[in-house]
């Protein structure tokens, strides 16, 4: 009675539709899910009333195939199967009583978007100090260079970048993967641009004090070589022989994510090719940066 | 299993007891999917779903619970059989512990509730 074509078209449709359902689950998890069903359907099949249809007695293959993969613990669209990694860094957060990785990063997100505007203010200022300390207009450089002044400008665009920054974190939840993969991908450079502008101010100090010539890169040496005052003229020799040119891209790159001023226009010829590199650095942002800014 | 608003509770219940309660039915002698689900009936356990039978069945498998074996049957194909390993045993000595401990616990609080009801009104 089993082996009646009705019965077995059944069976089979029946298989299929369940199967449907399962589609999105790795293939092994899959086939595991399903080994049984075909023989269980046959069972089911032989004790069934003339008339009566598999539907009737299991349920539709929707409710079948949900209630399968809630059972069988496979409930999430796609298993992942956990790295070494993700369990290494999981064991290391939650040892020192912080939660899982994961929830860790995301508590970690708020703290990053305050740090981030401040890092912004610090650019901002970098680039205009940098920018008219050497200026050939007296008054210009005496409003400068006048401290209060300074530190209560400071104050204030760092409030603002502070709020526009975590304005954008808040927002950037809600927006899709390249959004916040853009994101990410500039506030780890501008992140790189203030380390590298520490370092080198760092490497400055150390080669004006001892006399070495490595490490003196400047990531405004392109405005000094105008004419910073302070600075010795050898010094200024060997930021040019040293300065690669990555800086000039980052900081442009930088100034067009965040909109920051520029002190000077790039010409068009730049612009181009700047664009370009943007896009190339952008295109793909991985997950890691995503999770960990977004 | 698709039933009035009272059976669907109940198998909302049953859920989280899935476990114990096919461990306990392969306890003493070991089975086959369809049959696993007879002796689930004749316990009067109806409301369990035949998925979410064989889906337990899956889960307690990876998780390293059930050992299975491939025997012919006269009549037709042949059978996957579910067996307790030991694991599987110490699973469900503790999951009864804990079932016992939970159920002492849910009659005190239906005795005690029972009263302040018929106190109340």
């Amino acid at each position: 009675m089993t082996d009646t074509p009705r019965d077995a078209s059944e069976i089979a449709d029946y298989r299929l539709a369940v199967e449907r359902h399962l589609a999105d689950l790795p293939t092994p998890i899959r086939e595991d899910l399903l080994a049984d069903l075909e023989t269980h359907l046959t069972e089911i099949a032989a004790e069934l009333e003339s008339g009566a249809t598999l539907a009737d007695r299991l349920g539709s293959p929707e409710d079948y195939a949900r209630e399968l993969r809630e059972t069988a613990g496979v409930t999430g669209r796609i298993e992942r199967p956990r790295g070494g990694f993700r369990v290494l860094a999981d064991r290391y957060t939650t040892s020192a009583g912080v939660g899982g990785f994961a929830e860790f990063g995301r508590s970690l997100r708020p703290g990053w978007w305050v740090l981030r505007g401040v890092l912004c203010a610090v650019v901002v200022f970098a680039v205009i100090g940098v920018a008219f300390s050497g200026s050939s207009m007296p008054l210009l450089r005496d409003i400068v260079q006048f401290w209060p002044l300074t530190v209560i400008a400071f104050a204030a665009s760092a409030l603002t970048f502070v709020w526009l920054s975590l304005r954008l974190g808040a927002k950037s939840a809600h927006q899709g993967f390249r959004y916040r993969g853009i994101v990410a991908v500039s506030g780890f450079a501008l992140a790189a641009i203030v380390l590298w502008g520490a370092a080198s101010l760092v490497g400055g100090y150390w080669s004006d004090e001892f006399g070495n010539d490595w490490g003196g890169s400047d990531p405004f040496s392109e405005m000094e070589t105008e004419g910073y005052p302070t600075w010795p003229d050898g010094m200024t020799t060997s930021i040019e022989q040293t300065a690669p040119e990555m800086p000039d891209d980052e900081m442009t790159t930088e100034a067009e994510a965040f909109e920051t001023p520029m002190p000077e226009e790039p010409s068009t010829d730049e612009q181009v090719t700047e664009t370009e590199v943007f896009e190339t650095t952008t295109a793909s942002p991985s997950a890691d940066e995503e999770q960990a800014t977004g | 299993m698709h039933g009035t608003v009272l059976s669907v509770d109940r198998s909302q219940l049953l859920k989280g007891l899935l476990d114990i309660i096919v461990l306990r039915v392969l306890e003493t002698e070991d089975g086959y999917g369809y049959e696993i689900l007879h002796r689930l009936r004749a316990a009067g356990f109806d409301e369990l779903g035949d998925a979410s039978v064989y889906g337990t069945l899956r889960r307690l498998y990876r998780a390293g619970y059930l050992s299975t074996y491939v025997q012919p049957s006269e009549s037709g194909p042949h059978r996957k059989y579910y067996a307790l390993t030991e694991p599987g045993r110490k699973y469900l000595r503790q999951m009864r512990d804990a079932w016992e401990d939970v159920s002492t616990k849910m009659q005190a609080l239906f005795d005690t509730s029972g009263t302040a009801k018929k106190g109340r009104s």
